[in-house]
């Protein structure tokens, strides 16, 4: 009985001392992926030029220890509790996330999806991400041209659980249909967004199939990585290749010439223009109805964050590139989106 | 002079309980937001599943073994759940007893091969862990169920005490309560503890020893699959990786709370009280941790060196158990 009386009196103690964060503070927005992953890494820079630029509280960057909606759950919550008034999310799970999004939103604190999108109804305010299939066809689309319009090619990406492999599949053959006959996909490998299982995958098939490919599109982060390692491991720049996103190694690579470029993603405006448009929306800005917004499988509140093909002339300025999308982008969005 | 204060101040509860409002001070001092409602619902909410967590493997621990695929169970008869109300359109309440059933006979399973086959309930749940979460992922596809019943969903969401409090932790208090009275003052509970202490002794006393390893099984089946609700209700979906790959993230939690709270690892002493202040301490420090800005990295960590420590005490407990009550 003291041991029940000692944890009322407690409870008691913190419910009298608590203090609700709420009210028209300045924005502290909270940039949460859905684990660690590299790709990610860019929203930690965008939320501090966010700070810089637009005059928020804060813009921090939070990694969950692991990738499991529980502890993205956890850690959002601890954010909030923390005073963190506005949350840009890569969800842990397209349903499950709209959980706690939905309870953010009945606490007052704005929410939006990052770079992946929750599966509607949700109470997220849009979902801000790269048009994965564009960008795919838009790869393909330069690896045919790099390879004269004609030879093998052979696709690996990412997990297939993520809705965003199915769609880059689609636009690989979509892209390679449009060639005209003269490209053909003589391998797709799938699920390999992670090391170990990339590792393994890509270096079997270049050991078995290196001498047929003549070009490689790559649609997810980890085996851009990996097989621009294999290519230039195996020194060979008769394979052509056009990767994804930003890593050193795909960027050596490209400068090496063991790669002809990558479709960069827009992580940093993803993460910039998220944190400005929840700081918006908290100073009472809201979305048109008029608003002209994507349809994705997911979602009819899609924004596209821009891709953009950087090849070895432009890729030293890459960095430029993706600023360049963002401000683009940034310049037209109040009068393109918001009602303020 | 002793026999003025109380027995319980020499236990470990109360070092827990200490330990507990120490912590709670010193984060409400030191961090922003820590009494925060939001913050405290949140922890609330938190602490209700660990609870329910410890408290599975606290039962299985007693007989000294371990329930290694208790995230799998979890996870099982989440899904189970998710297919009875989504696909089959089972109303909530018959849908909850189903879910618990599932839990119960995946523990009578892990149970019945123990005793059957005497290997230890380590490597047997080791095995069961990969087999039941890879019946569930070919069953389902790995297809999570997302349109649950709101009236299973709100539960989760539900705020009590002035909005301080989730429901779900008195639930957790609720299940703390009946064990704590199945095993002090049932005949059944103190046979499970006999059957933990010495089995060879208990075997003696007319005590079927190996009915009594599989009640405990079935138990933690039964909790497994409570914390399974629970925290579906609190995700609004029945999710494959609800609990991690293999439901292995459940197992830090699972172990921190029944050791740090006195359970014997090597069986025939439990503490419900401790189980629950013990992921109590552990909800408070990973919560005060984030707030502190610790990197998140560091947490697990933390909860590592926690874990290792509680470990050792356990050691030294030992000595000492024999003095000590047996329930607590």
């Amino acid at each position: 009985m003291k041991f029940l009386f000692s944890m009322i009196t407690s409870s008691a103690i913190l419910m009298a001392s608590g203090a609700f964060a709420g009210g028209h503070s300045p924005t502290k927005v909270a940039l949460v992926p859905g684990g660690p992953h590299p790709y990610f890494a860019a929203w930690e820079k965008a939320g501090k030029d966010a700070v810089k630029d637009f005059g928020l509280g804060k813009a921090d960057y939070k990694v969950p220890a692991e990738w499991d909606l529980s502890q993205q759950n956890e850690l959002i919550e601890s954010l909030v509790g923390k005073g963190y008034n506005a949350v840009l999310v890569f969800p842990g799970d397209a349903v499950g996330t709209n959980k706690i999004l939905g309870e953010l939103d009945d606490a007052g604190i704005p929410t939006a999806a990052l770079a992946g999108c929750v599966e509607q109804p949700t109470k997220a305010k849009m979902c801000f991400g790269t048009d994965t299939g564009h960008s795919a066809y838009l790869g393909t689309k330069q690896l045919i041209k790099a390879m004269g319009g004609k030879g093998k090619i052979a696709h690996f990406t990412g997990f297939l659980v993520d809705p965003n492999t199915t769609l880059r599949i689609d636009a690989v053959e979509k892209a390679v249909a449009e060639a005209g006959g003269g490209v053909e996909i003589i391998q797709v490998i799938a699920d390999i967004d992670a090391y170990e299982p990339a590792d393994e995958k890509i270096n079997a098939f270049m050991a078995a199939q290196g001498g047929e490919v003549d070009g490689i599109v790559t649609t997810a982060w980890v085996p851009a990585v990996v097989a621009s390692q294999a290519l230039t491991n195996m020194g060979d720049k008769r394979i052509k290749m056009v990767g994804i996103d930003h890593d050193e190694v795909v960027l050596k690579a490209i400068k090496e010439g063991f790669v002809h470029g990558t479709m960069l993603q827009n992580p940093y405006g993803q993460g910039y223009i998220g944190s400005y448009v929840m700081d918006k929306i908290r100073g009472g800005c809201s979305f048109k109805a008029s608003a002209p917004w994507k349809t994705t499988a997911q979602t009819n509140q899609f924004i596209d964050s821009g891709t953009v093909f950087v090849d070895i002339s432009d890729v030293d300025t890459y960095v430029d590139a993706m600023r360049g999308i963002s401000l683009e982008i940034l310049e037209t969005f109040d009068g393109t989106y918001l009602d303020c | 002079m002793n026999k003025k204060i109380p027995n319980f101040v020499f236990t470990n509860q109360f070092g827990l309980l200490c330990l507990v409002v120490t912590f709670i001070l010193i984060f409400s001092t030191v961090t922003d937001g820590f009494t925060s409602r939001f913050n405290i619902f949140a922890l609330s909410r938190v602490v209700a599943i660990d609870i329910m967590i410890g408290l599975a493997m606290m039962v299985v621990i007693l007989t000294g073994g371990l329930n290694l695929a208790l995230g799998a169970i979890g996870v099982c008869a989440a899904m189970f759940g998710g297919w009875c109300m989504e696909t089959m359109g089972i109303p909530v309440i018959p849908s909850i007893f189903l879910i618990l059933g599932m839990g119960s006979f995946l523990g009578w399973v892990n149970g019945m091969i123990t005793v059957k086959t005497g290997v230890h309930s380590f490597i047997v749940t080791l095995a069961t862990m990969s087999i039941y979460f890879g019946l569930m992922t070919m069953l389902t596809e790995a297809e999570a169920f997302r349109r649950l019943p709101e009236t299973f969903t709100e539960f989760g969401s539900m705020k009590l005490f002035k909005k301080y409090i989730s429901p779900l932790l008195l639930l957790s208090l609720a299940t703390c309560g009946a064990l704590f009275y199945l095993f002090k003052y049932t005949d059944i509970g103190r046979k499970l503890i006999a059957a933990g202490a010495n089995p060879d002794a208990a075997e003696l006393s007319g005590i079927s020893v190996n009915t009594m390893f599989i009640y405990c099984h079935v138990l933690s089946g039964f909790l497994a699959a409570m914390a399974a609700i629970m925290l579906t209700t609190r995700i609004g979906a029945a999710i494959p990786s609800m609990a991690g790959q293999l439901g292995m993230d459940w197992l830090l939690p699972a172990f921190l709370a029944p050791v740090i709270g006195g359970t014997l690892l090597s069986g025939g002493k439990l503490s419900v009280f401790g189980t629950m202040l013990g992921a109590v301490l552990v909800t408070l420090i990973t919560n005060g941790l984030y707030l502190i800005d610790v990197g998140e990295f560091w947490i697990r960590f933390f909860l590592g060196i926690i874990l290792l420590i509680a470990v050792l005490l356990d050691k030294t407990r030992e000595f000492f158990t024999l003095k000590s009550v047996i329930v607590s």
